[in-house]
Parts: C-alpha cells; structure tokens; sequence
C-alpha cells in the first residue's frame, strides 16, 4: 500500500527488543520473574541443580528469535565467576519457549552439561532479547 | 490493514518504552576514578570509588523507576592484563536515589571460579549498559 505523507506508519512487522531479569534461588531454581517489561515473558522455570532455565515468552509468540543477550548480576565481588548464555536453535515459535543455560568458567567445567547448583543464591539473571512478529501475512505488507 | 497509522499531528508517546543507554568510566591507579565517557544529556553524575572492587554509581535526575537489564565488562590496556569481571550488584539500584553499584573482582587461587575483590587494571575502561524504564504506569510489573 502507499502511506500517506507525513505520517508515522508502523505495520508491527519490525524488531522488538524486550528485557527482564529474574531472582536464582537455592539449588539453581528460580525464585521470582522480577522484572518483566511488559509482561512479554509468562514464567521462568530453573530446573533443580542443572544451570537450565526455560523462559516462556507471552502470546502472541514472536516468530524468529534474533538475539538474546544475558548478563548474572553478582550479590557480592566475591560470588562465583559464571555466565549464562542463550541455548543455541532453542526458540520454538509455536510455543515461545526458549532456554538459558548456566557455565561456570573454570576449565574442569567448561564443558559440563550444567553446575547450576553454582549459581550464587540470589544472584540476577538480565536478559534483552530482539524477537520479530511479522504480521505481514495478514495484509500489512 | 493490520498496521496502526498515526498522523503527524497525533504523536502520543507515554514514556513506556524500554530505553537503553551506556556509558564508560576509565580507572586510574589504585582504583580511581578518571574520566566519564558518556552521550550528551549527562546520563551519570558521578562514579565513586568506595572500596576495593566497588563502584558506586550516581545517574541524573529524572531517576528510572527500574532498571531491566544491566551488562558490564571491562576493556584492558593490555591482552596479558590481569582477568578482572565486572559485574552488577543484584538488587542494588534504588530508584528513589539513583545510585546503584558496580562489583570489580579477579580469579582467586587455582580456581578460576573463586573470586576475590578488585580494582581493574590502571589503564581499563569500564563498560555499562543498562536498559531501563521510566514509568510504571499502565504497564505490568
């Protein structure tokens, strides 16, 4: 279609970028969706002493996941030294569940499938995401 | 149609929107805080070194209500400089004050995951980018 001059014309097809951050609690289980822009994420869910955590994203699901970017803030200088990384290809769109996964950086952990039970209790997972929607199917194009 | 189109003269804008921001601050010997790299608006008032390891930072005022997502790393003089992380202090924004904090630390012992306060290396540049909101208003959490 034409736009009109002058106007601002947004079709929803473009990049979102969203963030919210979460509470780790004991054994790595997640102890509250503590800031959630929007309500665009519906829960997070540690699963007990394995560093993964699925993240639930709120209807209508977006349909490609572009970019995650996670960062663990820390309760003290002291806490262990990890990092918690989107799980690659772990987005599915027909259910908008993705996964977070935790690493510790030392090297006998590296390669471990999972130390959660690491994760410094109450320690905050901040995660920005860009997802797109596209509803260019229904006519908006 | 599915697009929303708005004329010029309807710009309605309700300050909900995630905005995101960053700045940098350069450590000097033993800690001290140099020079504050930021974009015009003065985002950051002040960084004060408070003790081994910890940054606290003073934004401007308006203060946001929260802040969403934070990520923090730090750029070395040097590759063989000292590992030293930064990370944010959970849960140690307030919004009624506009300070939160900055944890500095480095590998203790053979394990790297062991940590122990510290300042970065004379020479680094301390990276922050926070994504925040600045009104609670009409918008879930």
């Amino acid at each position: 279609m034409t736009y009109p001059a002058n106007t601002i014309n947004t079709n929803n097809s473009e990049l979102t970028v969203n963030a919210f951050h979460f509470a780790i609690g004991a054994d790595a289980l997640t102890s509250g969706l503590t800031q959630n822009h929007g309500g665009m994420v519906t829960s997070v869910v540690g699963t007990d002493n394995t560093g993964v955590f699925t993240v639930t994203l709120a209807k209508p699901w977006p349909v490609n996941m572009l970019a995650c970017v996670c960062s663990l803030a820390s309760v003290a200088a002291t806490d262990v030294l990890g990092h918690l990384v989107y799980k690659k290809d772990s987005y599915v769109p027909t259910t908008g569940v993705f996964t977070l996964q935790y690493r510790k950086a030392s090297a006998a952990d590296a390669t471990a499938a999972g130390v959660g039970a690491d994760v410094t209790t109450a320690a905050e997972a901040h995660v920005i995401y860009a997802v797109t929607h596209n509803y260019a199917a229904a006519g908006d194009a | 149609m599915a697009g929303v189109h708005v004329a010029n003269g309807h710009i309605r804008t309700s300050n909900k929107g995630l905005v995101t921001n960053k700045f940098s601050f350069a450590v000097g010997a033993a800690g001290a805080v140099g020079t504050i790299y930021q974009a015009a608006g003065n985002f950051v008032t002040s960084v004060t070194h408070t003790a081994a390891g910890i940054y606290t930072v003073q934004l401007n005022k308006l203060y946001p209500v929260r802040l969403i997502f934070t990520n923090t790393n730090i750029a070395t003089p040097a590759g063989t400089d000292a590992l030293i992380v930064a990370r944010f202090d959970a849960n140690s924004y307030s919004a009624t004050a506009g300070t939160f904090i900055v944890v500095t630390s480095g590998p203790q012992g053979a394990a790297l995951t062991a940590q122990v306060a510290a300042d970065p290396v004379d020479g680094s540049l301390v990276n922050v980018e926070l994504s925040y909101v600045d009104q609670t208003t009409g918008i879930a959490n």
